[in-house]
């Protein structure tokens, strides 16, 4: 989708609905209001401008089926994820991408997938839930776990409560400091893998999270006797420009953007500044 | 939307820093359409009480000047430290070395007893400070991202990085080719390397770069045939004001 | 093609080509240092050439270029601007062509970077060769850089009293034909040349251990290597490695509004991988934190990951960076000592 003639052109788009997650994150449908169909694969993330302010790496969390908008959580983090919190429907930003390669779907199919996603993870990891979930007869067990640091933390409460419903999702939800109203699971994420019982070569361990949880995710995965190729990790870094140029989102010989933003185990174990 | 209230107040400084603001000249104009400028000495002579930004130049170098600096905080929404003087306290925290009786003997002689000093410091050690715009002087381009910076509330794009980044870009010769010393390599840039550019070795007016690495630094510098005592002279000139002190 | 031209005749070619170019040539800034820049006539110091400041990688790939313009009011307006113009870099020495050849590697790998690939359609480069090391910083022979096959339009080589020009390009031949005075150079020419190629080998005494091919495994394998711990201590942080680099290519991307608040442009400016928040992420995580670490990072992305990538050296032997080190970190020296650290175990 990336045009060789304009590589770093966004295309205009614009904010069809803004909804309020938490205190920090906003989910945004964005189009670009029929001009291109938007094809994209679970995992792959897009360059949001806000111009005058700049540019930063999005990924995306809507279903793949839907290519009339693209969905965006966003975190108020840094300028430009502060400036779109403060946009309406209606306004204009830029959009480039899809960029990145995404999961491997068509290998995924047939496979047992473990979902876990720590806080803001659950964001590109939402899409391929939305793609297994559209496909559901093509995959195997579906395992999600998810974790976030307060209750308030949670994000798409009703898409949880969805899950919670589909009889062939087994969802676990955990949250590492409870507030009083709290009356599900606590703790880190990653002590719920221990009593999953998983079939461990024809599992496939989506995880997404912040850097800490992958440490001890791989344990304890690594415990569970699934293969590194079947460890497939989605990583954050600073980008610039999305296509392999400007060297900010380098680790060791990869490219997050080009090779990534998903890598596998494998992959990762060789490079010594991944995670 | 009612534009920005600005104000300009004046501690121990030159106020060098609000003249460079005033050879902005046509920029100013442009700058005058964003924010209503309410108090600024150095350009006119009304004063309001009212102001929402408050651009602040100096060091805090007496007691009666905490009292003021807080005033200004209460008032202001924002609050800028404008120069070297403000931002890292600058070359009036020199006389920090000394005891403050001594200094004032130094200077006013006889009179010492009449006039109150106390070690300076920069404003943030008074009061909290939302933006920095560093230099002796400021550089005046600086000045107005800082001011764009407000107005789009985002950070201001101020360079992390060191002098040698602008230097080395503008095609310069380093000056440690040319076998004098400069403290560029561990100075902040956003000055466009304006010393070195002239053939004058950085002095650090705009404070360290985060984590220098001073003690190779300093290596260089005694390699180039500086003493250790003439090596941290040229740290102290800008680099005096010690916040554990 | 090969020809002559006559030496007293570079003048008259430099100065024609200005009739349809912009043309840059190496000028002395102050004695013993040199930059590229737009020139009246041909000062070229010849024999007497150090490299210049900044490699000419900054006419193709500017320290700061536009890429977007837009306005916000009334609507969202936004155009992308690639510049470019017609320009003659005249005087690029074999290290700096290899450089160029790798930027035109990069920039066209994966996806196609019409900013630097318009500038470079429509650059000519004249090589001057080298017969002798330039200074003691240089090691492009130990880099495969010394001798230089394409990447340039025309190739001079000083014989004395005439260059030889090898053309290297159609466009080569124009402009040979169009803007120069020259005569067909004969057999005995050639034999002349390639005489004193031959007499050039081993004079660049400054050189890696080892085969440059071996660099990448033994990279690879030296992430913890005392080197960087050593370098950790000496390294300023500064960043003029990479600003003086020819195969430097990392940027950073900002916007910049206008005082009317509503216009404004996207930029890219040169960046550097040892400065310090260059690989921080957005939760505040900086992955190479250490001084160590990210001149690691610089030299494997020289010697490894690049090479790797691209299957040749990106370190093209013009020692700029070693001689712009203040704290004199050398590229020969800290090659060496990962090869004889890795030797050793």
């Amino acid at each position: 989708m990336i045009n060789n003639n304009s590589l770093y052109l966004p295309e205009i788009a614009r904010i069809v609905s803004v909804r309020q997650l938490t205190e920090m994150e906003k989910y945004f449908e964005i189009s670009t209001e029929g001009k291109k169909e938007f094809s994209f694969n679970p995992g792959q993330f897009v360059q949001l401008s806000v111009f005058g302010i700049g540019e930063a790496p999005i990924s995306i969390s809507s279903s793949p089926f839907n290519k009339d908008t693209v969905g965006l959580c966003i975190r108020r983090m840094g300028d430009v994820t502060t400036a779109i919190h403060k946009l309406e429907i209606g306004a204009s930003v830029g959009i480039r991408g899809p960029l990145g390669n995404g999961f491997p779907v068509r290998e995924l199919k047939g496979k047992d997938i473990l979902f876990i996603a720590g806080g803001l993870g659950l964001a590109p990891l939402r899409s391929m839930i939305s793609y297994v979930l559209e496909k559901r007869k093509d995959f195997g067990r579906i395992i999600i776990l998810y974790g976030t640091k307060s209750p308030g933390e949670l994000l798409f409460r009703d898409d949880l409560e969805t899950w919670r419903q589909i009889e062939d999702i087994e969802l676990i939800i955990t949250v590492n400091r409870p507030d009083k109203d709290w009356t599900g699971r606590t703790g880190v994420i990653t002590r719920f893998i221990p009593s999953l019982e998983l079939e461990p070569q024809n599992t496939y361990a989506l995880v997404v999270g912040p850097p800490v949880m992958y440490k001890y995710a791989l344990l304890e995965l690594q415990e569970k006797l699934i293969p590194e190729n079947n460890i497939i990790m989605s990583l954050e870094r600073r980008m610039k420009c999305g296509v392999g140029k400007c060297g900010h989102c380098q680790i060791n010989g990869v490219y997050v953007c080009l090779d990534g933003p998903e890598f596998r185990y494998h992959t990762l174990k060789f490079l010594s500044e991944a995670i | 939307m009612s534009k920005i209230k600005a104000a300009f107040f004046s501690f121990t400084s030159c106020e060098g820093c609000q003249l460079t603001v005033l050879t902005l000249e046509e920029q100013l104009l442009e700058l005058v359409e964003l924010i209503d400028i309410v108090t600024f000495r150095e350009a006119m002579s009304e004063k309001s009480d009212v102001y929402d930004l408050a651009i602040v130049e100096g060091s805090i170098s007496r007691n009666s000047e905490i009292t003021q600096v807080k005033k200004i905080r209460d008032t202001a929404k924002v609050v800028v430290a404008l120069g070297a003087c403000a931002t890292i306290g600058g070359v009036n925290c020199l006389k920090n070395q000394y005891e403050m009786d001594a200094v004032k003997k130094i200077v006013y002689g006889s009179m010492a007893d009449n006039f109150d000093t106390i070690p300076a410091r920069p404003i943030e050690a008074v009061i909290k400070v939302d933006y920095k715009i560093h230099g002796c002087p400021i550089d005046k381009d600086e000045f107005v991202e800082v001011v764009k910076a407000i107005l789009q509330e985002r950070k201001p794009r101020i360079p992390e990085y060191s002098v040698c980044v602008e230097c080395q870009m503008k095609e310069n010769i380093c000056l440690f080719e040319k076998g004098m010393v400069c403290l560029g390599p561990i100075t902040r840039a956003g000055c466009k390397a304006i010393c070195p550019t002239y053939n004058d070795g950085c002095v650090g007016c705009r404070g360290l770069i985060d984590d220098p690495n001073v003690s190779s630094h300093k290596k260089l510098l005694t390699d180039h045939g500086l003493t250790i005592d003439e090596a941290i002279a040229k740290y102290m000139l800008f680099g005096s004001y010690n916040k554990n002190a | 093609m090969r020809v002559l031209i006559d030496k007293k005749d570079i003048g008259f070619f430099f100065e024609s080509l200005k009739e349809e170019n912009t043309v840059y040539g190496v000028k002395q800034k102050e004695p013993g240092f040199y930059v590229f820049d737009e020139a009246e006539t041909f000062s070229d110091p010849l024999d007497k050439y150090t490299p210049t400041l900044l490699p000419p990688k900054k006419y193709l790939f500017p320290q700061k270029e536009t890429l977007l313009k837009f306005s916000t009011t009334p609507s969202l307006k936004v155009k992308q601007l690639i510049e470019f113009k017609k320009q003659v870099i005249f005087g690029v020495r074999p290290c700096d062509i290899h450089g160029i050849k790798l930027l035109d590697k990069v920039f066209t790998t994966d996806h196609e970077d019409k900013n630097y690939t318009q500038k470079r359609a429509n650059t000519i480069i004249i090589g001057i060769d080298c017969m002798k090391p330039c200074y003691k910083y240089a090691y492009c022979e130990s880099v495969g850089c010394l001798d230089v096959e394409d990447g340039f339009d025309v190739l001079l080589t000083d014989m004395g009293d005439c260059f030889y020009a090898l053309i290297g390009t159609a466009q080569g031949e124009a402009i040979i034909r169009k803007n120069a005075r020259f005569i067909n150079a004969n057999k005995s020419d050639d034999e002349k040349i390639k005489c004193m190629k031959e007499e050039r080998r081993g004079l660049f005494e400054n050189k890696f251990a080892t085969d440059i091919s071996n660099l990448p495994l033994l990279f690879k394998n030296a992430d913890n290597d005392p080197v960087w711990d050593e370098l950790n201590d000496r390294c300023l942080g500064c960043g003029r490695c990479n600003i003086v680099c020819p195969t430097c290519y990392c940027f950073d991307v900002f916007d910049c509004v206008d005082l009317n608040m509503s216009s404004g442009e996207r930029c890219r400016q040169w960046d550097a991988c040892t400065l310090k928040d260059f690989a921080v992420v957005a939760t505040g995580e900086n992955f190479r934190s250490t001084r160590g670490q990210r001149l690691r990072h610089r030299f494997n992305r020289k010697f490894n990951y690049l090479m790797t990538k691209h299957n040749t050296s990106f370190c093209v032997g013009c020692g700029r960076c070693s001689r712009s080190c203040p704290v004199k970190i050398d590229v020969v020296e800290t090659v060496n000592a990962v090869v004889n650290n890795r030797k050793t175990k």
